[in-house]
């Protein structure tokens, strides 16, 4: 697997997920600058956490716009996997390659703490190293992460179970009181319909060595990497 | 008018073009706000704070964005538009109205 990690102005979490990608899990990466057009044959691209373009707009509004984008976005269409995390999920839902939208907190706060996850799809590419149910925990760090679908996205979400992530409790039910930030259903994480596009609010890259509080974010990285082959 | 700023110095000359292209201008005011229905959490705790001043005639507050620009006429609607749909407003959770100033 070759990675990309794409680095917009105000990419903030761009190194660790090149860190964790390279140096954790051993694969090709390079770093894909915001005006290239070239994806220098990746197999993954990642669109990190941060504040792309000081979230001047709406976080993640003027990424989309962005010359790389207009190659992911094609990229994606023919199949290619693309990982959006933290800011790089609104990049994700604003350039409509996921559906839905990342509101303000319900709470109006930034919030950055460690958070119980219930995987609820364990079928995918991003996700074939976990069980169906395991609760996981992985830390978050935002004040947009409020996801918001209507109706009828909701129910097709579910229908397709494109619903990877949800906060919850130790034991796995996901309510209101294990809510940070206010998520429709408890959405943490969604996949796209075709299964090669997954957006998640928490940070699985600020959790993915044996130094850190949890290493449950390791175990979605050697997912995908597995999936795609070619490592070590 | 016009032949009379051509015998004035440069200087006073250039700003005296200036100004008037300016009055020629007008606004073009886009509007966004949240969906009825998209729950917008700024608005309710404006609303709480108002409450807290003393006042009680306000029943909800919205939150929303205005963006103004200065455009030649009005010609340009189409194109705000578009600019609006896919830039200014995200059509998931907000909807977006555009009007023209003098």
């Amino acid at each position: 697997m070759k990675a990309g990690v794409v680095v917009f102005p105000g990419s903030n979490c761009d190194h660790d997920c090149y860190h964790v990608l390279k140096h954790v899990i051993g694969a090709e990466t390079v770093f894909l600058w915001h005006k290239d057009t070239d994806l220098q044959g990746v197999d993954l691209v990642v669109f990190p956490g941060g504040f792309s373009y000081g979230d001047y707009l709406r976080c993640g509004a003027i990424a989309k716009f962005s010359p790389i984008v207009s190659e992911v976005i094609k990229f994606a269409e023919n199949g290619g996997h693309v990982l959006g995390i933290c800011n790089g999920f609104q990049v994700l839902t604003e350039s409509g390659l996921l559906p839905g939208a990342l509101m303000r907190n319900r709470g109006l706060k930034f919030k950055c703490e460690y958070v119980n996850l219930r995987v609820d799809n364990s079928d995918t590419p991003y996700t074939n190293m976990y069980a169906d149910g395991e609760v996981i925990r992985i830390p978050i760090a935002h004040a947009d992460g409020n996801y918001y679908i209507d109706e009828e996205g909701m129910k097709e979400l579910e229908e397709n179970n494109q619903i990877v992530f949800r906060y919850c409790d130790d034991n796995g039910t996901a309510e209101d009181d294990s809510n940070p930030n206010g998520s429709l259903g408890n959405i943490a994480g969604i996949i796209n319909k075709k299964g090669n596009v997954l957006g998640m609010m928490p940070h699985p890259e600020r959790c993915a060595e044996g130094i850190m509080e949890t290493r449950d974010g390791y175990f979605l990285f050697e997912s995908i990497a597995k999936f795609i082959g070619g490592c070590k | 008018m016009v032949s009379d700023i051509k015998n004035l110095p440069i200087q006073v000359r250039l700003k005296s073009e200036i100004n008037i292209e300016k009055v020629s201008l007008m606004k073009a005011k886009v509007y966004v706000r949240l969906k009825n229905g998209v729950l917008d959490p700024q608005g309710q705790t404006i609303q709480s704070s108002i409450e807290r001043m003393g006042y009680d005639f306000a029943s909800e507050v919205r939150v929303g964005k205005v963006f103004e620009i200065e455009v030649k006429d009005e010609s340009c609607r189409k194109d705000l538009e578009k600019i609006a749909s896919t830039m200014l407003a995200n059509m998931i959770i907000e909807e977006y109205s555009i009007e023209f100033e003098a």
